[in-house]
Parts: structure tokens; C-alpha cells; sequence
């Protein structure tokens, strides 16, 4: 009886010990630039066509993988040697995109672009695939280093956090009260764009981070925090929302509330939703978050494959759109759950 | 003869769906039937086919244990924070992890006893529970697998997944419990009837706690599986887990209400669920068709299965 006690005790105070939790790093700018540059010799990966490209999703129920995707069959159509374009979805299952890339290198694909349900989980899986000769890209999302990843086509979170802190700071005159709305906790995106945010902040000592929420990429969520966070705050004068479709709730929290002409949005991304409503307040604006990473993934996957030299990571640079300039992207006969995009309009979603 | 046809292809189905699918993804798919997508298809199956053997020793015995996929979840964080990658911290932390699960499991066959709750709520409240703790601990991956776990889930001897020796270890064991032992007698009584089976003098309590127990102990050695396959602690990573294995047990020919169980059943229906997944990938079938393939799969399987649960109440 004795032993059993102190086995239990051992196990419980062993699990409660591990529970303070690991360090909450943030990406190393410095270190992630260095290794963004290097250079990578792809000989190893040379092939020549006809070639099948694989594409592993963490998910496609997204609307802004759903338009990353059509960016690759696009340009895949523009290439004679690429015969097919294999895809398969995690639906948001690790263990199930670990199963996938292994399906994709039984079906001997000659490339795998991929975006991770969660990018350490796949890591192992990747490994295979490029021990098997198989180049991975990273595709969209945030920068991965390691032997599972060949190369990146990112867009960088940090820059893109830097640009929407910069432009809501200006847009405030420097001094106010905020609260900022991120994606997924633990996501590249979230803990990226909050870095920049307070880096942001600290040559604005008058503007005060309220709090720091998770939306979760999702409209409803995101207003739902904000009804909540309107009882809290009787002030808030700005908000920082990169992502257009929470940037919406978290309007429609504030228009309801009766307060939304004290609050300043900040720019949100080219989600046509969000798009749709900067063209009809004429505030806010947006920093893009391009699907053509898409694109631009399968470009750099087929310079791999010719063996040519590419680097570690290429960035999609965002771009900013002013809300006056925000009817040359913006589709109003679309529905909100759209993106901008440079696709030729037959390639589109349907 | 003729008059047991019926019944036969029914005891005997998930054998002939597991054969019939073979045959059809090798003559359909080329890439299929090499030796190394077979691997795959093993490989990938294992975790599942570990826990799906535990849950049919609780569905044998009419409960049910919906904890297991976070339980498995629960090991996959525990075993990686703990371990990061060390060899030398492997062996302790796997023993710490399997007795964690094994408690956890002991745990549920106390409050079904003590508290006479149906098992459906109380695991589905124990889900939830340790669903909480994995998040109050950690909401990203934390941490590697010890090389020792990505071996043991990924790797092949003479072409042979390695996994593959601790599924037929633990189905074995299982194997035994149910047909050779008096405890599998003592499952299927109380699966059959609970108060037969107290009539004629099964001590009930202890049958509880000892099939859960062995459902924790499972759902620990699934998420051992599961963290070599991940190679991080991926919180997430036992989500869901828990209604594949009852897919899997009950496509396997185990009675949902009790008192019939198969092993060999569950493995095949592992199988089954994990060529269907594997040659729609092939096919490049979406996900979203696969859930579909899989839930009319389910439901052809009940179906089938439902008339002999009435009928037979038999240790299998």
C-alpha cells in the first residue's frame, strides 16, 4: 500500500512539477534572417520531368488556403513538365498529415509543398521525404528551419505585425488605449505579430496594450471577446486586428455597442469582408497576407528540382493599401469569405 | 448450411471487407501494393490498433471509455516535455507515462463504481478533464520524443514495421484476457447482463476497475506510439482518437452492448479503416470524403451488427 502511494505521489509531483510550462520563445529576428539567407544546394534534388507535385494541407477549410491552393494548380498549368498535382488534407489532424506525406512519398511525388496542422509535429515525416529525395517547401505561414525543410515561401508574420502596428500607432496620433486580436495562441502568427506589436509600442509610450486576446481566425469568436472586453474597458481607442475576418467582428462588437466612432481600426488584411467594410468607413485599411505564396512556393519548388541554388526562405512581401485606394481590390458582388488576388478570374474558386 | 450462410458471412464480414479491399487497392492502385505503402498502412494504423484492442475489452463488457484519445494525448505531452529528446530519460518516462495512464484508467473504474455514474458521462467528463490539463499545461508542441520512441513507431526490421511487435504483443495479451482467462468470462457476463452476472457471483466492482484499468494502460502505450510518430508534444494529439477505436471495435464485430468481443475482429477493422484511408489518399480522394466514407462505413457496420446483439450473448 505504502509503495503504491509513493508511486502515485512520484507520478502526480513529476507532472506538477512539468506544469509551470516551457519558456514562451518568440521568433530570434537575427537568427531567422541569417538563416533565411542561406544558401541551399538543391544538386541532390535535380530530376527531370515530367513531374507530380505533391501538396500536403493541414487544412483547406479556410478560404485563404482554399485561394493559396488555386495559386499552385495556376501556376502549375503553366509548366508543360508538371503532369499532376496531388493533394491531400490533414483537416487539421497531425498524425493524419504524418500519414499523408507518407502516402505522398509512396506515391513518389517529385515535390511536396505544405502547410503544417502544427510544423514540429511533421517534422520526422518531412525528414523521410527528403532522406527519399524529395524537396519540401514551406508554403505560406511562418518560417521553418530545419532538415524536413528545404526551403520557405513564407510571409513573415513579424513584418507584417511591424506594418499594421505602425500604421494604427500613425492612425492614433501615437497615444491611446488598445486591445489587440490574434490568431491562435502558439501559432507563428500570433506570437510574431504580438512581438512586433510591443516593439512597436515601445517607441509610443503613450499608447497603453490593454490586453492581448485569441480570436482564432474566426469572425464570431472575435466578437464575442469584444462585447466582453467593451463591459470591461469603458475606454478603448484603438484595436489591433490583422486579420480581416476578426477585424469585422471585432467592428460589429463595437458598431453595436454604439461605440464604434470612438475606436480606430487598425488595418486588416485583403479578406474582402474586411475589404468591403474599409470601403464603406473609409478607415483602417489593410496589410496583405497574399495567397500567391502559393504560387511562388511551386516557382521555388521547381528551381529545386532543376538543381539550382535557392535560398533558405523567400519572403512574400505585404503591401499596404491605404483605405482610399481600397475599391481597386476590394469585389463587392463576391462574398465576404474572399480574398484579393492576382488569379485569372477562370481560376478563381468557384 | 445454406440457413447459416447469412450468419457465418456476418461473424466472419470484416474478414472478407478486409480482403476484398485488399484486392481492389492492388489491382486499382499500383503504388498500393508495394511492400513499402503496405508498411505505411501498418505503421500508420498502430496507435490506433493498440487503443481500439484496449476499448474492446471495455465494450465486451458494456461500457464504454471515451477518455482514451485525450489520455493518449495526455502521454504524447507528458512523454516529450519530460524526455526532450534524451535516451537516457526514455525508459523512466515511458514507465512514469504508462503508470500516469494506468491510474487514470484506475481512476474511472473507482468512480463508476463509487459514484454509479453511467461510464458515457463519466468519460466523457474524464475527456474533458484531462483535455484541460494538457491545455493548463501547454497550448503549442512541446518538446521531442526520446529517438528510442521515433524508432519503436516509425521504423522497419527486415521490411517489418517495428511498431507492429507491440500491437501483436498487446493484442496477444488481450487475446488472452478475453478468451482464456476468467476475467474475459467475467467481461463478457457483465456485458451480457450485470445483474446475471452478480447473480451468479462476478465481483462486478473489480471486473470495472481492472477494464479500465487496461483501457488506460492502452491508451498509454497508444500515446507512446503516437509521440515516436509526432516526435514532439503536440496537445492536440489525441483528439478524436477515441471514436476511431470504437469505429474500430465495433466494425470488428464487438457487440456495442456487450458481451461479445473479438480481438482479431478489432485488428481487422484497424486494417480496413486504415486501407480505406490510405487508397483514398492515393486516389487523391479529399478528406472531407474520406469522413464520409468512413461514417457510411460505420453505419453499414452497426447495422450489421445489430440484429446478433439482441440475439447472442456469448464470450467470443
Amino acid at each position: 500500500m505504502e509503495r503504491r502511494s509513493f508511486l502515485l505521489a512520484s507520478a502526480a509531483s513529476a507532472l506538477v512539477a512539468t506544469l509551470g510550462g516551457p519558456a514562451r520563445a518568440q521568433t530570434d529576428r537575427a537568427a531567422q534572417e541569417r538563416q533565411m539567407n542561406e544558401t541551399v544546394d538543391t544538386t541532390k534534388f535535380k530530376k527531370a520531368g515530367p513531374y507530380t507535385v505533391g501538396v500536403s494541407a493541414g487544412y483547406l477549410s479556410n478560404s485563404w488556403v482554399v485561394f493559396c491552393l488555386q495559386h499552385i494548380k495556376y501556376e502549375a498549368s503553366r509548366h508543360k513538365e508538371i503532369q499532376n498535382v496531388l493533394v491531400t488534407d490533414a483537416a487539421f489532424n497531425p498524425t493524419k498529415q504524418v500519414a499523408d506525406i507518407e502516402d505522398l512519398v509512396s506515391k513518389n511525388v517529385s515535390l511536396i509543398l505544405y502547410w503544417p496542422v502544427d510544423e514540429k509535429a511533421i517534422q520526422p515525416a518531412l525528414e523521410k521525404a527528403v532522406q527519399r529525395g524529395i524537396p519540401t517547401i514551406n508554403t505560406g505561414g511562418g518560417f521553418t528551419y530545419g532538415p524536413g525543410t528545404v526551403s520557405n515561401a513564407f510571409i513573415d508574420q513579424w513584418l507584417l505585425g511591424e506594418m499594421v502596428a505602425k500604421h494604427l500607432a500613425a492612425d492614433m496620433g501615437g497615444k491611446g488605449k488598445i486591445f489587440a486580436m490574434l490568431p491562435i495562441a502558439g501559432t507563428t502568427a500570433a506570437v510574431d505579430q504580438l512581438a512586433a506589436l510591443k516593439t512597436v509600442l515601445k517607441d509610443h509610450p503613450q499608447m497603453e496594450l490593454l490586453t492581448a486576446e485569441h480570436g482564432d481566425w474566426n469572425r464570431a469568436k472575435a466578437k464575442q471577446i469584444t462585447e466582453n472586453l467593451l463591459q470591461r474597458y469603458p475606454r478603448i481607442d484603438g484595436v489591433f486586428s490583422p486579420a480581416g475576418q476578426m477585424s469585422i467582428g471585432v467592428a460589429e462588437a463595437f458598431e453595436e455597442a454604439g461605440r464604434l466612432k470612438q475606436v480606430i481600426m487598425s488595418p486588416g488584411d485583403e479578406y474582402n469582408g474586411w475589404l468591403k467594410w474599409v470601403q464603406k468607413h473609409r478607415q483602417g485599411g489593410a496589410v496583405t497576407f497574399p495567397t500567391r505564396a502559393g504560387q511562388e512556393a511551386l516557382k521555388l519548388g521547381l528551381e529545386v528540382l532543376a538543381g539550382k541554388p535557392v535560398k533558405r526562405g523567400i519572403r512574400i512581401p505585404s503591401e499596404y493599401i491605404a483605405p482610399k485606394d481600397v475599391d481597386k481590390y476590394v469585389e463587392p458582388n463576391r462574398p465576404d469569405d474572399w480574398w484579393a488576388s492576382t488569379l485569372p478570374d477562370e481560376w478563381k474558386p468557384s | 448450411m445454406i440457413r447459416r450462410l447469412p450468419a457465418l458471412l456476418a461473424r466472419t464480414g470484416i474478414y472478407w471487407l478486409l480482403l476484398l479491399l485488399l484486392v481492389l487497392a492492388s489491382a486499382a492502385i499500383p503504388e498500393f501494393r508495394t511492400p513499402a505503402n503496405l508498411a505505411n498502412v501498418l505503421t500508420q494504423s498502430a496507435p490506433l490498433a493498440v487503443l481500439a484492442v484496449g476499448q474492446t475489452l471495455v465494450i465486451t463488457a458494456g461500457l464504454i471509455d471515451l477518455s482514451v484519445g485525450q489520455l493518449a494525448g495526455l502521454v504524447v505531452v507528458l512523454v516529450c516535455a519530460l524526455a526532450d529528446g534524451s535516451s537516457a530519460a526514455a525508459v523512466p518516462v515511458v514507465a512514469l507515462a504508462l503508470l500516469l495512464a494506468a491510474a487514470v484508467g484506475a481512476l474511472n473504474g473507482v468512480l463508476s463504481n463509487r459514484l454509479r455514474i453511467d461510464p458515457l458521462i463519466l468519460t466523457f467528463g474524464m475527456l474533458s478533464v484531462l483535455q484541460g490539463v494538457i491545455f493548463v499545461w501547454t497550448d503549442r508542441s512541446i518538446g521531442r520524443a526520446p529517438p528510442e520512441l521515433l524508432w519503436l513507431a516509425n521504423e522497419r526490421l527486415l521490411g517489418v514495421p517495428v511498431s507492429l511487435v507491440l500491437v501483436a504483443a498487446v493484442a496477444l495479451a488481450c487475446g488472452a484476457i478475453l478468451r482464456r482467462s476468467r476475467l474475459g468470462l467475467h467481461l463478457a457476463a457483465l456485458g451480457g447482463s450485470e445483474e446475471s452476472a452478480r447473480r451468479v457471483g462476478v465481483p462486478t466492482a473489480r471486473v470495472r476497475l481492472a477494464v479500465f484499468t487496461l483501457s488506460g494502460l492502452s491508451a498509454g502505450l497508444a500515446g507512446i506510439l503516437i509521440a515516436g510518430r509526432l516526435g514532439t508534444g503536440y496537445p492536440m494529439a489525441g483528439a478524436g482518437y477515441e471514436l476511431d477505436a470504437i469505429v474500430a471495435v465495433v466494425l470488428g464485430g464487438t457487440a456495442l452492448a456487450g458481451g461479445r468481443g473479438s480481438i482479431a475482429g478489432t485488428l481487422a477493422a484497424v486494417l480496413v479503416l486504415g486501407i480505406v484511408s490510405n487508397a483514398l489518399n492515393l486516389l487523391q480522394i479529399s478528406a472531407f470524403v474520406q469522413m464520409v466514407a468512413k461514417g457510411l462505413i460505420v453505419i453499414a457496420a452497426i447495422l450489421a451488427n445489430q440484429p446478433r446483439a439482441r440475439t447472442r450473448v456469448v464470450a467470443a
